[in-house]
């Protein structure tokens, strides 16, 4: 009750300007029971990027303004273009519904901050769709100009410090001390870290993964990796599979990304070629018993590529080393 | 089943169509009562109801006229009774009737009930086209239901397709239009083609990318039960499992949620994705690729759509926080999504009650993500996992079984897992971190894994002394599953621990008791060991027990009779010559071969061990003509071509020369080290013997040639850095030569050799008595070749510049630097000998050895040199001394001895046993008392060893000592023990002479003679021996004399004892004159042949002697002549 406030005449009158261009702006619906009022549906005018909406009292000009907190009611009625946009979002259309989100956040920027507000959701998950496309550079803009951030909650909140952290992608051998400084000050943040969801936290391990193979020189990463260099690259292979799994299948794009940069650098682990050139493809049991631990991995990493992605988008590196596959469970028993 | 939600759905859509009639009359109210009995399941009254109505106003009368349009209504309901009866045919027909009743199409009909029911102007109509949905319902449900018939699918299908037509193309009531059900109706099209008989999964697939696109959305429950469907009939044919994942890409938007409905699915996701990863499973097991690539895939869609709690919990909260002061449901038209805050707030408290319990659905899924990886092969991936498991999901539990039970925490089984993926993938740091962990954890079942995988880890780092307790616990862990693999791995590897660690007699007992418990043995089991498994561990047990048998046998002999026994036992079990079955056969042979070698080395009788030996040769035999790709088999060549070349008979040692060849052959064949060994020791045999033993027609000449061919083979095939045989080999080169070229070529080889071998021990910090032998020739053909090939006699001074920087030896190396100084010594010691006759010469020679001697013993203090070198040097100190006539007096010698021989026992290291019966040696020439007590302390301590090379010589130092110190007594226990020994050959001959020579200090002539004897009696060619005897036994004779005289008139005449000694010492005398071997004879045998003659000559000349020697001859001419009358 404390936050609701009654705008007499007096200030309504020295709103009038606002009131004016906020006519022109995008109007939202809402289900709202404000403060002595009854639930009801209600037209929204536009937020104070601090928690508060204005709207006209029915039938009246006269603005008013009130906490969402403070009602008792407050749900902001989906747009039609938000929920053809979230339909495309969570259909895997994400180049389509980035676009979306994008309109949708500027449309509805008024209303920045408020539960629910399209223009600060929109921003969210168009900063999603960037980090799937892999655009780094946009996810750094993007993640720095949330309008309405300081609103968002739990993993909402979490998703956004997230992307920040993969937004630091530079692929500079400086990276890592970055990133991992960055993910390390996350960490001291219980609450939030606690909040960050699994594909939120794929792109913490795929960002320090990014980090770690940036130490590695790229004329080893065609060729073979130095001896001083392999612990990096492990610790990249390492990361990349977290990313991996910490996905559980949910998302494709940054997973497959980081499966295929991992497959890279365990092929151009010392020996792995070389083993791979000696063996039959695909291996029988005696060549797998054999064969190194990494070509092994990166065998099976391939075949994973394969059938969890679209095999016919493998690239020519999954193709080349998913030939040498093996399936050791086969003929085993179960508990084997 | 329940898609019947859609029909309702729609239903109760429609219901607002009926009229509103419940304050009407009659006709009207019934209505009411008609859906009243309906819904109490009193389907026959409401059937009658409705037709009692129709009947009752069909007529033409006026109050027919009236209520004319409320009469399809009862047609329409009476259909609904049935349906709702679940009488489905009656239904169906009923439906259809309602479609085609041309009476309740009657225009006037219709536009009545269109005016009279107000607020719905479309009356009754959308029942027409409605009714064709309703068809398909009710085929659908006996299709589907309890006790379905899938043949009534088809026709579902029929009509559910013609209701999409009609609604697609607009033909069907606006009321219909509203209800945007196009969706839906793809939606149950899927289900159903699904269901069918024979499921077409690309129909289905068709219409649920068509429900995407169409209008209306697919209610959550409808979509939940539509997977529910797909995913239970695709996965009941394995063969269909990846149309799941096909179906869901091709609408993911009804599946992939927001956070807060995805959240109520979870569990449902879960377990789908659980049901497709045991497909997945049996797949990669039955090498079905194709089903497993789909399996997997669908698995990991499903968990994809599985909802993180972090999101879950801030959507719930969210609208818990936006509705909660709202107690009613809201539709968001935006997208058609229902929003109730109690049902929010319920569901969230739910869901941190989950929460608190461990039960975390995204944390499922990681995990079965990561077996689905491993399943895979990828340890990377699963490791990844699991690391994330570790570090996010510290409260994962699985619920616990059965109401109110306790939640079974997952981390101890995370920790497991991480720590064993981090050492599959290399990082054993952390691999033994997470073990660590769990150490004293109770951990089920999986505490067997666990004490498996601490075995394993010893294993792999060979920290046997750790495997033995680990193996322990596997074993008291599988206490009551004795024919588990694990369980027999670990006895195994108790045994095979206790052998790496020389531990035989722990591994008799082992092994003993593992072979006696009859355990290892394979089982028709997926948990026991397979045929070759057992074989391969019980092979391997035995052959362990054999040799650490035979390796206590070297302290006490019984133990090989056990080696041999065991042998004969596996040689009984596994009759086979498959080495598959019985891999370690070769090798058990082999073990055997080098018992029965061993043994006959201290058989009790010749007898016994040539026995020993010929058993010895036949498994020789046998391993070549079993398994001659054996590695065994050069060796066993090798081995059979030693024993031949023992043999007495020149025919067999002749056949020696072809297994010889053999084993040179196989050795190379080996292309390896151990085999290049075998072919160097043959290689080596081959030129030191194929001269002697001529093939047949081959002249000796050609023998000797091919005796340097294998000299010249030897440098390919043979040489190798370290090999025992290079230096001997060396040695034999150099002693080939026989011309100025093979001088030059010789000495170059020797050259280089000497030097890589010598480098190779500085190096790596070992000595070998044969650089020194080498060397000592090198020296010695060097110096006189130069002589005879290449005319040159060299000077000491070029001598000892060559010996001081020999080509490619370091001047860092002492030890061989030593050598070569000791050599020089030695090689001007040789020129010594044969300066016997020119005093001057030996006196400026002798000054020029202690010279050299001297700025050895200057350039290399003791500490400086290796033990060997040390122990040389004090050898040659003391020979030195021994030359002189009272070696007592040469106490700086003997001290500067003690100093060296000190310098290894103090290092404590090798050759320590040597130092002590060195500096035993040099103490005990020394008169003072304490010293030779003191040498006598240090032989008998090193006479412990059995080792004739150590223990046997310390018994000759020690035997000297006693007779020197006139201690008779136990010189002859000091003999007596050498000479049982049948090892000790070396000083055997000086043994026997002391002997003899002990007993007769003793005063006890008998036991003198019968040592003398039997040294006299086997040994009479060996003069310098023979000759010794032969005098002492004459001497202990003539000093015995008794009887003084023999008597022939006495029953069992005796000649005198004096007779006896001259006649022994002539009947030697001639047996070496008439021999030939006098004439070949060394001047220092001939010295101890003359004190024989001389002996002879003096005892004959006794009166006594001539008179018995004269009565002996009369009595023999005597009975001669009797025997010819």
């Amino acid at each position: 009750m404390k936050l609701f406030k009654y705008i007499g005449l007096t200030l309504a009158a020295c709103s009038c300007l606002q009131f004016a261009s906020a006519q022109q702006a995008a109007k939202l619906k809402a289900y709202v029971q404000v403060p002595g009022g009854k639930p009801a549906p209600m037209e929204l005018e536009r937020g104070d990027g601090k928690g508060s909406f204005f709207y006209m009292v029915k039938g009246t000009d006269q603005l008013m303004t009130a906490s969402a907190a403070s009602c008792k009611l407050f749900y902001i009625i989906t747009p039609a273009e938000m929920g053809n946009a979230l339909r495309d979002y969570y259909g895997g259309e994400t180049a389509e519904a980035r676009k979306q989100f994008a309109a949708i956040k500027k449309k509805y920027a008024a209303f920045a901050g408020l539960p629910g507000s399209p223009c600060t959701q929109s921003a969210l998950h168009e900063l999603t769709c960037a980090v799937r496309m892999l655009d780094f550079p946009a996810v750094k803009t993007l993640a720095a100009s949330i309008p309405g951030v300081d609103s968002l909650q739990g993993s909402d909140a979490a998703r956004v410090a997230a992307a920040k952290i993969a937004g630091m992608i530079t692929d500079t051998p400086d990276s890592l001390a970055a990133i991992q400084g960055a993910i390390d000050a996350l960490k001291k943040d219980s609450k939030l870290y606690r909040d960050v969801d699994t594909e939120a936290y794929s792109w913490l391990c795929y960002a320090l993964g990014r980090a770690h193979a940036a130490q590695v020189p790229a004329e080893q990463l065609s060729g073979t990796i130095a001896d001083d260099k392999k612990k990096a690259a492990s610790d990249a292979v390492d990361c990349y599979c977290q990313a991996v799994m910490s996905s559980h299948g949910a998302q494709k794009s940054l997973p497959a990304d980081a499966l295929n940069r991992a497959l890279g650098l365990l092929w151009a682990m010392p020996g792995v070629k070389e083993a791979a050139a000696k063996s039959p493809a695909p291996m029988d049991k005696a060549a797998w018993a054999k064969a190194p631990a990494d070509l092994k991995d990166a065998a099976a990493m391939a075949r994973y590529f394969k059938m969890m992605y679209d095999s016919e988008n493998a690239g020519e590196l999954v193709n080349k080393i998913d030939a040498y596959y093996f399936n050791a469970k086969e003929g085993t028993g179960k508990g084997d | 089943m329940n898609n019947y939600t859609t029909a309702v759905s729609v239903m109760a859509a429609l219901a607002f169509t009926m009229p509103m009639v419940c304050q009407a009359q009659d006709p009207l109210s019934s209505l009411n009562k008609v859906k009243a009995l309906a819904k109490q399941g009193k389907t026959e009254d409401a059937v009658k109801l409705c037709d009692a109505v129709i009947n009752r106003f069909s007529g033409k009368g006026a109050t027919a006229k009236q209520f004319a349009y409320v009469l399809p209504f009862y047609a329409w309901e009476k259909a609904e009774s049935y349906f709702k009866g679940k009488r489905y045919d009656e239904a169906y027909d009923a439906y259809k009737a309602f479609m085609e009743d041309a009476r309740w199409k009657d225009p006037a009909r219709l536009s009545q009930a269109k005016s009279k029911i107000p607020g719905q102007p479309e009356a009754y109509e959308p029942f027409f086209t409605y009714a064709m949905f309703q068809m398909g319902n009710c085929r659908y449900k006996q299709g589907t239901g309890e006790n379905p018939d899938k043949s009534k699918l088809e026709d579902a299908i029929t009509c559910y397709e013609k209701y999409l037509d009609l609604v697609q193309k607009g033909k069907v009531s606006n009321t219909e239009k509203k209800l945007k059900i196009e969706g839906q109706i793809c939606f149950i099209l899927v289900q159903a083609y699904i269901l069918r008989e024979k499921p077409d999964f690309e129909k289905a697939a068709k219409y649920l990318e068509m429900s995407r696109k169409v209008k209306g959305r697919v209610p959550d429950d409808m979509a939940m039960e539509g997977l529910n469907t797909i995913v239970r009939v695709a996965i009941s044919n394995p063969d269909n499992v990846g149309w799941v994942y096909k179906l869901i890409e091709a609408s993911p938007a009804s599946y992939n949620l927001d956070p807060a409905r995805a959240g109520r699915n979870a569990n449902k996701f879960y377990k789908l994705g659980q049901s497709a990863y045991k497909v997945m499973e049996a797949a990669l097991r039955s090498g079905n690729d194709k089903q497993a690539a789909e399996a997997a895939r669908t698995a990991n869609t499903l968990f994809g759509l599985v909802a993180d709690m972090a999101p879950v919990r801030t959507s719930l909260t969210a609208q818990v926080k936006g509705l909660s002061g709202y107690k009613k449901a809201l539709t968001d038209p935006g997208t058609g999504v229902r929003l109730n805050g109690a049902s929010s707030k319920k569901l969230l408290a739910t869901y941190r009650g989950l929460e608190e319990k461990g039960t975390l659905f995204d944390g499922f899924s990681v995990l079965s993500s990561s077996t689905i990886a491993k399943d895979i092969g990828s340890n990377r991936l699963a490791k990844g996992g699991f690391q994330l498991l570790y570090d996010r999901y510290g409260k994962l539990a699985l619920p616990g079984k059965g109401e109110g039970a306790e939640p079974r925490p997952l981390r101890n089984t995370v920790i497991l897992q991480l720590g064993a993926l981090c050492r599959q993938t290399g990082d054993d740091e952390a691999g033994l971190k997470y073990e660590k962990m769990l150490e004293g954890q109770d951990m089920g079942d999986q505490n067997k894994v666990l004490a498996f995988q601490k075995m394993t880890r010893a294993l792999d780092e060979k920290d046997w002394a750790s495997v033995i307790p680990a193996a322990q616990e596997v074993i008291e862990q599988f206490a009551n599953d004795k024919t588990n693999k694990l369980y027999l791995t670990a006895r195994y590897m108790v045994v095979a621990s206790h052998y790496q660690l020389r531990a035989f007699e722990e591994v008799v007992k082992t092994a003993t008791d593992l072979i006696s418990s009859g355990e290892m043995k394979a089982t028709d089991t997926k948990e026991g060991l397979k045929e070759k498994e057992a074989a391969n561990y019980d092979n391997q047990v035995y052959y362990f027990l054999t040799d650490a048998y035979a390796r206590l046998g070297a302290q006490d002999a019984a133990q090989r009779d056990n080696a041999i026994k065991t042998f004969d036992e596996y040689a009984a079990k596994y009759t086979t010559t498959d080495l598959s079955m019985a891999p370690m056969a070769d090798k058990m042979y082999y073990a055997a071969i080098d018992q029965y070698m061993k043994r006959s080395q201290d058989a009790a009788s010749d007898k016994d061990a040539e026995s020993d030996k010929a058993m010895a040769l036949k498994y020789c035999n046998h391993i070549c003509a079993t398994w001659p790709t054996s590695d065994l088999y050069p060796t066993a060549e090798l081995l059979a071509a030693g024993i031949l070349l023992n043999d007495t008979d020149d025919a067999v040692k002749a056949t020696s020369i072809s297994r010889l060849q053999k084993a040179a052959d196989g050795g190379v064949a080996l292309k390896s080290t151990s085999g290049r060994s075998t072919a160097s020791n043959a290689l080596f045999w081959l030129a030191s013997y194929a001269g002697e033993y001529p093939a047949e027609g081959e002249s000796e000449e050609a023998a000797k040639a091919r005796c340097r061919e294998y000299a010249e083979r030897y440098w390919v095939d043979g040489d190798a850095e370290g090999d025992p045989f290079v230096l001997p080999m060396v040695s034999l080169y150099l002693n080939m030569a026989n011309d100025k070229e093979s001088f030059d070529k010789a000495v170059k080889r020797a050259q280089d050799t000497i030097a890589r071998e010598a480098n190779y021990m500085f190096k790596n910090d070992k000595a070998d008595p044969e650089l020194e032998k080498t060397i000592n020739t090198y020296v010695d053909i060097y110096v006189k070749g130069n002589k005879e090939y290449n005319k040159k006699t060299l000077t000491l001074e070029e001598k000892t510049a060559h010996f001081t920087s020999f080509p490619g030896i370091d001047p860092a190396d002492k030890y061989t630097n030593a050598i070569f100084r000791m050599a020089q010594i030695n090689s001007m010691n040789m020129e010594l000998g044969a300066l016997k006759e020119d005093k001057a010469a030996r006196e400026k020679l002798e000054e020029e050895i202690m010279g050299v001697f001297r700025d050895m013993t200057n350039s290399f203090k003791p500490t400086d040199l290796t033990n060997y070198i040390c122990v040389q040097v004090g050898d040659y100190l003391v020979n030195y001394v021994s030359k002189f006539p009272d070696p007592s007096a040469r106490t700086e010698e003997l001290d500067q001895a003690v100093a060296y021989y000190d310098t290894v026992i103090e290092r404590k290291r090798d050759l320590v046993q040597d130092a002590e019966r060195g500096k035993a040696n040099a103490l005990a020439y020394s008169k003072d008392a304490a010293k030779q007590q003191e040498a006598a302390a240090l032989y008998t301590k090193v006479a412990a060893n059995p080792s004739p090379d150590v223990g046997g010589l310390a018994l000759v130092g020690l035997t000297k000592l006693h007779l020197r110190t006139g201690n008779a007594k136990a010189a002859i226990e000091t003999t007596t023990k050498y000479l049982r020994n049948r090892q000790n050959q070396r000083d055997r001959l000086d043994m026997m002479l002391m002997q003899g020579e002990a007993y007769d200090k003793a005063n006890d002539p008998k036991n003198a003679l019968l040592a003398y004897m039997n040294l006299f009696n086997q040994y009479k060619g060996k003069v310098q021996y023979s000759a010794k005897a032969c005098l002492a036994i004459m001497e202990i004779f003539w000093k015995r004399n008794n009887p003084p005289q023999g008597d022939r008139l006495q029953k069992g005449f005796q000649n005198s004892d004096r007779w006896t000694a001259w006649n022994t010492g002539l009947l030697y005398e001639n047996l070496i004159r008439r021999s030939g071997v006098e004439a070949k004879l060394t001047p220092e045998e001939r010295d101890e042949f003359n004190k024989v003659v001389t002996a002879v000559y003096n005892y004959g000349k006794d009166p006594a002697v001539m008179k018995e020697d004269k009565e002996n001859k009369e009595f023999k001419r005597a009975v001669q002549s009797s025997k010819k009358k």
